[in-house]
């Protein structure tokens, strides 16, 4: 029982990573109905512009604030430069997904040649503080309200700000949202904006939670495509339910009661997506005819 | 030299071979297939298990070899073919990883693929084989070199003369228009699967060669970009297009090797700009030109 209080808190603190990098995903896809497979990538460089302000003497919280901008700018130019001429000729969603494909090639790689393949950290490992039922690291308490922060300040937006009313109703059903007068570019700009910031900051969480390096992102990928499938995608607020299930389930996989490696905790949360995907595709939040 | 071109061509052809059976899937049937690279594993470890730990002769490993893939292909197609393209994008990837991950680590799995340390030793009997066929003048590499190329060839025209027959207009079709092929009272899914099951078995039997070729069995040689490397050359070359896998295969080895002698530029940073190179490719074809070197646009009506 104990181990398993302690497993529990462990999938937590990794749920709550995957939940703030799911988010940004389903946002993107809510609106443009892209798989973006190029968002580990951007996971990844949030955390190295983090590293990088870390490395020029700023604390953490300091050089996150940069990390968010660029983050935010990184998605918001790319969306004027490569994404929005390429749905003004008419690029199917399979070829944007391919773009998506070739984009993280190319981002993952600048940052190894950039940064090398040396593996870092922010800040020297902590010990754990007992907390009664299970332990945790600083660090990880820190990660744990960074990521709710960040969900509740999400949910607050798509529930009170026009933007966010204007990026559900544009999930909801793009036709309606285009002729009631949304101005549907701006729109989608804006939530690469909000993604990217989210996803920068996921990232830093991210090196925050394990160590800085230039696959970080791309391994978490499929985890988060888990938590948001899982959630129903399209759905921010399955994202945050289903991310936080995906880390809970990898973790308990390894209890010694089940005894698998591991190194297989991953391949646990690939067969619940897949599983998810066969029974209930639409998740435990999505509507079927959003699929 | 001669012998730094054979070794190009060599790779050239298996990934050839590998990007014939994707074309299948995505080309010729319209399955978006990211998980391509798990057929190849397959492949080259159901071999390498059986005639190292089971004294499983040459001919009937390969056989094995590809009822294998053709297995994993129908396993992996039974769930997945329902879905829409994208989530058939994460689900194959997905299974490609999940695969990996079994082969490294994988209880009672790793008994057989030795996990990280992978397996050795199984291409002895390949190579002594020439002896028998009367290639017994050719080198090792050569006769390699001829092999994979022979099964190019043959595997191009097996798929040539399918995608001529009825079976084959029916892919057409369902890559064309789903609901018009189901209309007409074909079974969709029927045949998806067997365009999945055979793609899979040509990429198995690549994964035979690609293990010949290297010696050597190691889960992570089975990472993604196997997958990524295989779509360049497909796009490249021209999706549901004969002669696209091969044209983007020997141009794709091309570019791959000779930014190997890019001077002044070390091992681990010629490494990266080559992943750079790939993604930039990729993005460069869709947006430029996405039926590839051959592709017809008229015909391609993949853009949905």
């Amino acid at each position: 029982m104990e181990e398993a209080l302690q497993l529990i808190a462990n999938g937590v603190v990794i749920g709550s990573v995957i939940a703030v990098s799911a988010v940004g995903l389903s946002l993107v896809f809510g609106v443009l109905k892209l798989i973006n497979f190029a968002h580990g990538d951007f996971l990844t460089l949030g955390a190295f512009l983090a590293l990088t302000g870390v490395g020029l003497g700023l604390p953490l919280y300091l050089a996150a604030i940069p990390a968010i901008i660029g983050g935010a700018l990184a998605m918001g130019v790319l969306e004027k430069v490569l994404w929005k001429p390429m749905r003004e000729r008419g690029a199917s969603t399979v070829n944007l997904l391919i773009i998506s494909i070739g984009l993280a090639l190319v981002l993952r790689h600048v940052i190894f040649w950039v940064f090398g393949e040396r593996t870092r950290s922010y800040m020297p490992p902590s010990p754990r503080i007992d907390l009664g039922l299970f332990a945790l690291t600083p660090q990880d308490i820190i990660i744990i309200f960074g990521s709710a922060i960040a969900l509740v300040g999400t949910g607050l937006m798509l529930q009170k700000t026009r933007i966010g009313t204007a990026m559900r109703a544009l999930a909801d059903n793009r036709d309606l949202a285009e002729a009631s007068g949304i101005n549907v570019n701006r729109v989608i700009l804006y939530t690469w904006l909000i993604a990217g910031a989210l996803t920068a900051y996921g990232g830093i969480l991210l090196g925050l939670q394990g160590r800085v390096f230039p696959n970080m992102g791309w391994f978490l990928l499929l985890l988060v495509f888990a938590g948001v499938i899982l959630g129903g995608i399209g759905s921010a607020y399955g994202a945050m339910i289903g991310s936080l299930l995906i880390g809970v389930v990898q973790e308990l996989a390894t209890h010694s009661a089940i005894g698998l490696p591991a190194d297989l905790k991953t391949s646990v949360a690939f067969l619940v997506l897949i599983l998810v995907l066969l029974i209930r595709p639409q998740g435990i939040l999505g509507r079927k005819q959003a699929l | 030299m001669i012998a730094y071109f054979q070794s190009v061509l060599i790779t050239a052809g298996i990934f050839a071979i590998l990007v014939q059976g994707l074309n299948l899937h995505r080309g010729f049937t319209g399955l978006l297939n990211f998980g391509h690279v798990a057929f190849f594993a397959v492949g080259a470890y159901t071999m390498g298990v059986l005639t190292t730990q089971f004294d499983v002769p040459l001919l009937p490993s390969f056989l094995a070899a590809m009822v294998a893939a053709t297995l994993l292909g129908v396993i992996v197609a039974l769930p997945a073919i329902r879905l829409r393209a994208d989530y058939l994008a994460i689900v194959t990837i997905t299974i490609g990883e999940i695969f990996r991950l079994i082969l490294k680590s994988g209880p009672v799995v790793t008994e057989y693929t030795r996990g990280p340390r992978g397996i050795r030793g199984y291409s002895t009997e390949f190579y002594f084989f020439r002896e028998n066929i009367g290639l017994g003048f050719l080198d090792p590499q050569q006769y390699l070199l001829l092999v994979v190329w022979t099964t190019v060839v043959l595997v191009g025209i097996l798929l040539y003369v399918l995608l001529q027959s009825p079976w084959g207009r029916v892919l057409k079709g369902i890559r064309e228009d789903e609901d018009a092929v189901r209309a007409l009272g074909k079974n969709v899914t029927a045949y998806k699967i067997q365009s999945f099951a055979l793609g899979a078995a040509i990429a198995g039997l690549a994964g035979v060669f690609f293990a010949m070729d290297i010696g050597s069995l190691a889960p992570d040689t089975y990472l993604p970009i196997i997958t990524f490397q295989a779509w360049t050359i497909m796009l490249l070359g021209g999706m549901g297009t004969h002669l696209g896998p091969v044209v983007g295969s020997i141009i794709f080895w091309s570019i791959f090797n000779a930014t190997l002698f890019i001077p002044g530029v070390s091992g681990a940073e010629a490494a990266y700009l080559r992943q750079i190179g790939i993604g930039a490719l990729i993005m460069l074809i869709i947006i430029v030109r996405p039926q590839g070197i051959l592709g017809n646009r008229e015909e391609m009506v993949l853009d949905r």
